[in-house]
Order: structure tokens, then C-alpha cells, then sequence
């Protein structure tokens, strides 16, 4: 059996993919060195290049996790994704034990059920998650490039225009009257008009989040973070889901292949097996769980030395106010994110090109802010991402500008405008709805996890459908 | 371009799957595999590198060998025979 083996590419295309490291190096130095300021900025653009150094180095992608895992059997990618939660959990725990890690438990409820089903649908579609789309648009694929522009589009007008005549039929009573509480609070009424508004202000802002560290009777921190975030939030439905893998998608395979089952050593030398069965994609869940720890102890430390809790306060002092939320704050999470930034700059593009208002809503106007991406800390973390993929993939002679067909312009169409839709129901996509939440201990990241395997399922249903009567219809054996 | 596939003899065939991203070229390589009689090869062209490594593991586990591997200009082949 041929190997995959690790290539170089040619002289030309390092050249290319250190010059990309070289001009965000000088461009970090410069904006830093006009002022110290802009290295929260630069912190975030760096954490972008670093995860998809990662990100393309694993070809790590949950969308291949789930979906490969049912439609082929493979379980490489999702060991490699579990080894990140694991790895990220014990890192994200030393930044709680010491104080600095700025992660708070997602609201839980039927909506990340809703969201994580249509987020996956759409990651079957799409052929990536929204991290996987991002590393691959690095490699040059024109089909990942749409289906980032498709969730970014979905998301900016899904949360701001759906006002319809029909809408105030799905909005439920309970909702307007929670949602008129917020307004007697202090929110502006034209903030609260549009279907998300209300599904916001009237619902999700009602729900509490559920962490490991809710289990321990304690306030003793170390018990809360260590036995309960950290044991109970992470790695015990870590281990829950490695036996599931095991036991439903490797088991038999490995049996077969020793021939014998002798006892239950022969299940934990498999077990064993199947995590190391690819190291690279083991090494990039590694490498990748690390550096989410770093990113939120360095983004933790800034605050801490520019006197901050949000990039919002630091944008008025530089004397940037231009798209900050009526509280003069801008998304800043703190942590890996993506598709909020996405949403963030497509309604600006959107916003500077029709000259439409999508501000005035609460996703947007409340709770976002609608920066110029080019001063938007998070938009960095992007555009940093798909640079590491870039340098990754020029490096390793994966680059290649990839024509899609037209019938990949159509599932990248309708995969990103699903990602989206489910993206913003679930509060998060499979980074900051799974990765970040399932690690710290939050409940609702694995509960998105289970509910995004679950479209992923039926979104699989659905391609092989229509890749079996396409086989029927033109191969000819 | 559409997907194209294509007997050239009795025993080998034919995919070529470029342009198209995850989940198609493995799951159409998939489909080939199964239909094509026994001892029987299928040369595979795609041009999505993380669709390589989904190929090798449905290799593995299904028991085919892959007889060629070979990529130029982010463009793969593979040669994979079913005995």
C-alpha cells in the first residue's frame, strides 16, 4: 500500500509562502510600532496564522469528521478533533485556575438542537465546516471561498431583514413579552423589530448555560474547574465519544485485522490504535488544542495591560467609533471564533455597497457592532487563518486555484446559506458552538456536537442519494 | 466540467473528479469500487488534496490496493485495483 507523503513544493512556491509570512510579520511591526495598541489587533491576526498553519497541516475539518465518519467509515478526523477539545480543555484550564481566561457557558436549549442540525446539513453540502472552508480557501478553492462569502450572507441578513409579514406569526407571545422587558430596560424599541431580535431578546438571553463545574456542590475553585469543567465537562464525554467512534466505526476493522479477540487488552490496543492511526491529524489537533489556550492566556494578558475588558473601549481611545454597538462595545470574544466576524463583515460590505441599515437590530447594534474589517480584531483572526492555510499549502505544494463545477457553485450555495442560518440559531458555529464550549467544560458545545453529527448524518443521506443516481445515470460499467 | 468516468478496457477505468470538493471525489471513488467487476483497476484524477487522505482510508479499510500515488501541480492520481 502507497503512503501519503509529506512533499516540498518547488523553490518558486516557498518563496511565495514566506513572503506571505513576511509581509504579516512587517505589517505587525509597523501598525505596532505606530502604535502599541494595535498588537491586540496583531495578537488576534497571528492566533488566525497559527490555526490554519494547523488547520491545513491536519487537513482538519469537523465536516470530514462527521460526515467521512458515515459515509466511508472513517475515524481519523474525528480522533484528531476529540485530541484538540482534550488538549485545548487542559490548556483553557490552567488559563481559568490563574484567572484570565474569559470563557462564559452558552445559553442551552431546543435552538442549539436546531441550529447544530441545519449547521451540519449545510457541512455536508458545503464539503467543510466553517474552519475547513477557511483553510481550504487558503489552498485556493474558489467552491470554499463561496461557501465562506454564502455563511457570511446568510448570517448578515437572517439576523437583521427577516421582518416579513408572516413573521410575527412565529414569534411566540412569550417572546414579545420577554423582549418588551429588555426594551423597558434600556434597548432602544427600533433595536427589537426583526424575527432574531425577538428569538434574542425574547428567548435565548432567558436561558442559563449548563458547564461540568455546575455539577460540584463546591466553591472551591480548583474542585469546580479540575473535577468539574475540566474532568466532567471535557473529559469524560471525550472518552464517551472515543468509545463510540470505537466501538460503532473502528472495532470490527481491527478485529479483523489481528485476526483474534483475546480480551479486553485487545480493545484497549485498539482503542490505542485508533488514535495514533494518523499522526498528523493527531499532531494538528495537538498543535491546534495548544495554541487556543495561548491565544485566550496572550488575548487575557493584553487586557490586562491595556486596561480593557473589551476591543471596543480600546477602538475609542485609538479614536476609532465608526460601527461600535450602542454600548460603544464590538465582538470581541477572546478565544477562536469565526462566523460572527464573517456576518460582521459582509453587513459592512453590504451596508457601504447598497447603503442599506443593518445596524439597527440587536445582533448587530446591541451586541456586535458592525466594524470596517480592517480594524476589526476578529476579522484579522480570519484573514490570519486563511494566510497560515495559504503558507501551509504553498509550502507543501497543496496550492492550486480550484475551478468548481457549477453543480459545486449549488452545494456551496446551499451548504453556506444553511451553515449560516444554523450557525446563528445555535449562538455559534462548530468553533465557537463546539470547540471552544465542549473544551472549557459547556455542555451545550457537545450537545451541538451530537446535533451536528446528526445532519451531518442526513446531509450524507442526502449526497449519496444524489451521487447514486448520478452514478446510475452516466457510469457506465 | 462534470464529473467523468470512463471504461478503457475490460479491466481498467476511469474517474476524473477535479473540480469537485469533499465529500464527491471519495464517495464517487467509493461508488466506482463497488461497481466494478473484481480484479478490476480504476485510475482516479481530483485535485482536492483532503479528499487524498479519505481516499487511503477507504483503501484501508476496504481492503483495495492503491498500486500508484502520485500528485503534480496539486493535481492527485491514484491507481487503485479492487484485488
Amino acid at each position: 500500500m502507497k503512503e501519503m507523503v509529506f512533499k516540498r513544493a518547488s523553490s518558486k512556491y516557498r518563496v511565495y509562502a514566506w513572503l506571505i509570512i513576511a509581509s504579516g510579520f512587517l505589517l505587525s511591526l509597523i501598525a505596532m510600532l505606530y502604535d502599541i495598541r494595535f498588537s491586540y489587533m496583531v495578537a488576534y491576526f497571528w492566533a488566525g496564522i497559527v490555526y490554519g498553519l494547523f488547520l491545513q497541516y491536519g487537513h482538519f475539518c469537523m465536516a470530514s469528521a462527521t460526515r467521512d465518519l458515515f459515509a466511508i467509515g472513517t475515524t481519523r478526523v474525528a480522533v484528531g478533533i476529540l485530541i484538540a477539545i482534550t488538549l485545548y480543555g487542559f490548556t483553557s484550564l490552567i488559563d481559568r485556575l490563574i484567572g484570565i481566561a474569559p470563557f462564559h457557558a452558552n445559553p442551552i436549549g431546543v435552538h442549539t438542537l436546531i441550529g447544530g442540525f441545519i449547521f451540519g446539513v449545510g457541512i455536508s453540502f458545503a464539503g467543510g465546516c466553517s474552519s475547513g472552508s477557511l483553510y481550504k480557501s487558503g489552498e485556493g478553492n474558489i467552491a470554499a471561498m463561496i461557501v465562506v462569502t454564502s455563511v457570511a450572507v446568510a448570517q448578515a441578513l437572517f439576523v437583521s431583514t427577516l421582518k416579513f409579514p408572516f413573521v410575527p406569526y412565529l414569534v411566540p407571545e412569550s417572546w414579545m413579552k420577554a423582549a418588551e422587558q429588555q426594551t423597558n430596560m434600556g434597548i432602544p424599541k427600533e433595536f427589537v423589530s426583526s424575527w432574531y431580535d425577538y428569538f434574542l431578546a425574547g428567548y435565548a438571553w432567558n436561558l442559563k448555560g449548563l458547564s461540568g463545574a455546575d455539577l460540584i456542590p463546591s466553591d472551591n475553585i480548583f474542585l469546580r474547574e479540575f473535577i468539574g469543567n475540566f474532568l466532567l465537562g471535557v473529559i469524560v464525554p471525550t472518552l464517551f465519544f472515543l468509545m463510540i467512534t470505537y466501538i460503532f466505526f473502528f472495532r470490527k476493522r481491527y478485529i479483523r485485522n489481528v485476526k483474534s479477540f483475546q480480551s479486553v487488552f485487545t480493545d484497549i490496543k485498539g482503542l490505542l490504535n485508533m488514535i495514533v492511526d494518523s499522526k498528523r491529524t493527531a499532531l494538528a489537533g495537538l498543535g491546534l488544542g495548544v495554541a487556543s489556550g495561548l491565544h485566550m492566556w496572550v488575548l487575557g494578558i493584553l487586557r490586562e495591560r491595556l486596561g480593557i475588558d473589551n476591543f471596543g473601549e480600546l477602538l475609542q481611545q485609538m479614536g476609532f467609533t465608526s460601527g461600535l454597538t450602542i454600548q460603544g462595545t464590538a465582538f470581541d470574544p477572546g478565544y477562536w471564533y469565526i462566523t460572527t466576524q464573517e456576518a460582521q463583515w459582509m453587513a459592512w460590505t453590504i451596508e457601504k455597497i447598497f447603503r442599506v441599515d443593518l445596524y439597527h437590530n440587536i445582533f448587530f447594534g446591541v451586541e456586535n457592532g458592525i466594524l470596517n474589517p480592517l480594524i476589526n480584531a476578529a476579522d484579522l483572526m480570519i484573514i490570519g487563518i486563511i494566510l497560515g492555510a495559504a503558507f501551509m499549502a504553498l509550502y507543501r505544494g497543496e496550492f492550486k486555484w480550484r475551478k468548481p463545477t457549477g453543480e459545486q457553485v449549488i452545494f456551496a450555495l446551499m451548504g453556506g446559506t444553511l451553515m449560516g442560518i444554523g450557525a446563528r440559531l445555535a449562538l455559534g458555529c462548530n468553533i465557537g458552538a463546539l470547540f471552544v464550549p465542549a473544551a472549557n467544560g459547556d455542555y451545550s458545545g457537545w450537545l451541538f456536537f451530537i446535533a451536528m453529527g446528526a445532519g451531518a448524518f442526513s446531509g450524507v443521506k442526502i449526497t449519496t442519494w444524489w451521487i447514486n443516481r448520478r452514478v446510475q445515470k452516466e457510469f457506465e460499467f | 466540467m462534470a464529473v467523468k468516468f470512463e471504461k478503457l478496457s475490460e479491466s481498467k477505468y476511469f474517474l476524473d473528479v477535479r473540480g469537485y470538493v469533499c465529500p464527491h471525489p471519495q464517495m464517487y471513488t467509493k461508488k466506482a469500487m463497488e461497481k466494478m467487476p473484481p480484479e478490476a483497476c480504476l485510475e482516479v484524477v481530483l485535485d482536492n488534496p483532503s479528499s487524498c487522505e479519505s481516499i487511503f482510508d477507504l483503501c484501508k479499510i476496504e481492503g483495495y490496493k492503491i498500486v500508484e500515488y502520485n500528485e503534480e501541480g496539486g493535481v492527485f492520481r491514484f491507481l487503485i485495483c479492487r484485488g
